[in-house]
């Protein structure tokens, strides 16, 4: 089998002086740097990778990745330019590559090899429009909240939760709090509805507990909207939400309001979700029977703007 | 986006831009820029969200394509993770706002007059391109300010003053709660360039101080641009 490698080279600097590897200027190395750290960042990227051997070339400054995966490197590649991949994170390395070439004045080149036959991708990249992620509908919410209807059998333990039995299967304990534990007290072995924030760990799928529904309306009317947005596309999901919350705004059902808000106060909730239900409930914020619930979103759109914001600054 | 460009023009610099990024914009004619805009990008689709006497959200092709000069500045406080709720606001604004066009803008006009709930997207009726577009950011952002309003007052208002006068009366008999001082304290004029500057700004509220000192930088590059 032929051997696959991807070379890049920095040729000459922004003086036209050749590049050598044991004197680099400033702006040459700088160079050097991100493109052999996207380099290693592609192979990582790419699976079954324990063959591949990186190289850096000394004299003039070539780095390259060498070893029958690199192949695969190289179709993961032609994808990127059909705009074809939903690897983000690897065409993310791409166009670091891409960035470089277009942008800081230095001459380069790059190539991947199949044996003897050489195909060119400096030009390519340079000449095509930012490398682009396949759109691929994001879902809103996958399936973080459940509704069930089940079997109180137990409550309590050191770390509260309660246990529920659904069709004479026991589920694996519902985290709640201890406030709501003594609560559940009341009713255990009856049937009990409610609703639980679900989290896949390592553990498992670990269920907390949300909300109890003693009216059966709501418990459905929750359950079927939360069914019906899962299978939308994140923008019409996020309407969906707006008119939701209007309708319970319109008729002024603030009751009601809050249990559904209390769906969304969660850790785990999707920013954008947040960010929604504050837009359309900015003009009743300081209404008092769902200010504090309010407020709580509000610390946690807060919080998650923060740490999100951190990440995204970071890029 | 390279950080030292100061204009982007969206025909020639579209590339340049993320694939999920929210800008406001100001559109060029003949040399002045005349109207304000924001431009969205989804997914590496852009569109145009304007109020041109009614309210348009659409491709940016065509604009583009006619040749129009649109220059567009990223609006920093709506990072990319926050594109599709932004998105969902703009649609709804576009499904259920009917503004006029005048020169009234409050910046706290989704509260209606009795201080009950309404939409966000449902506008007091006069506005101008300028206010169209505050209101949208303004609304999105719910708990803080994008400019710094009171520096604009009723004097910043200096073009169909006989027109104004004819809003003011027909407000205040639609309208018989809000009072004169109200009113007139929502008279005002923020030109196309002064909101554009606005999203260079790195402290916000934004002061007029702030955009008169940075539109001349601004008004220049654009000139020299055209040219």
């Amino acid at each position: 089998m032929s051997q696959g490698r991807l070379e890049i080279k920095i040729i000459k600097d922004k003086s036209s002086a050749d590049v050598d590897i044991h004197a680099m200027s400033l702006g040459a190395a700088q160079a050097f740097v991100i493109l052999f750290e996207s380099l290693t960042k592609i192979v990582e990227l790419t699976p079954n990778n324990k063959d591949v051997k990186i190289q850096i070339t000394s004299g003039s400054a070539v780095m390259a990745a060498e070893g029958e995966t690199v192949k695969k490197a190289h179709e993961e590649f032609d994808k990127i330019l059909e705009n074809n991949s939903v690897n983000g994170e690897l065409v993310e390395q791409w166009r670091r590559i891409q960035k470089v070439f277009t942008s800081n004045g230095l001459q380069y080149d790059a190539c991947f090899y199949d044996g003897e036959i050489e195909t060119p991708i400096y030009s390519v990249l340079r000449n095509r429009p930012k490398l682009r992620v396949k759109f691929n509908p994001h879902i809103t919410f996958k399936a973080d909240l459940e509704f069930i209807t089940g079997k109180l059998i137990a409550v309590g333990g050191k770390s509260p939760n309660i246990h529920v039995e659904v069709d004479g299967k026991a589920l694996s304990p519902i985290s709640c709090t201890e406030l709501n534990a003594s609560k559940a007290k009341a009713y255990l072995y009856q049937t009990i509805r409610f609703s639980a924030w679900s989290k896949q760990t390592l553990k498992g799928r670990q269920l907390t507990l949300c909300d109890s529904y003693a009216n059966e309306d709501s418990f459905e009317e929750f359950k079927n909207f939360i069914k019906e947005l899962s299978f939308k596309e994140e923008v019409e999901a996020l309407k969906q939400l707006h008119y939701q919350t209007r309708s319970y705004l319109d008729y002024q059902e603030y009751g009601k309001l809050r249990r559904f808000l209390r769906l969304f106060t969660n850790e785990g909730t999707d920013i954008n979700i947040l960010k929604t239900i504050l837009i359309v409930t900015q003009s009743v914020k300081n209404n008092e029977r769902i200010k504090e619930q309010i407020q709580t979103l509000q610390d946690l759109f807060n919080k998650r703007f923060k740490q999100l914001n951190k990440k995204f600054e970071q890029k | 986006m390279n950080e030292d460009q100061l204009l982007i023009a969206l025909n020639t610099d579209e590339p340049k831009l993320s694939d999920n990024t929210v800008a406001a914009a100001v559109v060029v004619e003949t040399g002045e820029p005349s109207h304000a805009a924001l431009v969205i990008r989804y997914n590496g689709e852009s569109r145009i969200f304007h109020f041109f006497g009614s309210i348009l959200l659409e491709s940016t092709k065509e604009a583009v394509d006619e040749g129009r000069l649109i220059f567009v500045k990223e609006l920093n406080f709506i990072p990319p993770f926050l594109i599709s709720s932004f998105v969902a606001h703009c649609e709804l604004i576009e499904m259920e706002a009917t503004p006029k066009y005048g020169f009234f803008y409050n910046p706290k006009s989704f509260y209606d007059i009795h201080g009950k709930f309404q939409n966000p997207g449902s506008f007091p009726e006069y506005l101008t391109c300028v206010g169209f577009c505050l209101t949208v950011i303004q609304s999105y952002l719910v708990n803080e300010d994008f400019l710094h309003y009171p520096d604009w007052d009723h004097t910043s208002l200096d073009v169909h003053l006989e027109r104004t006068a004819f809003q003011m009366v027909e407000i205040a008999r639609n309208y018989p709660n809000i009072s004169q001082e109200d009113l007139e304290g929502s008279v005002r004029r923020i030109l196309p360039i002064e909101y554009f500057c606005g999203a260079y700004a790195s402290i916000r509220p934004v002061r007029k101080a702030f955009t008169d000192s940075f539109s001349r930088e601004l008004i220049t590059e654009i000139s020299q641009r055209v040219a």
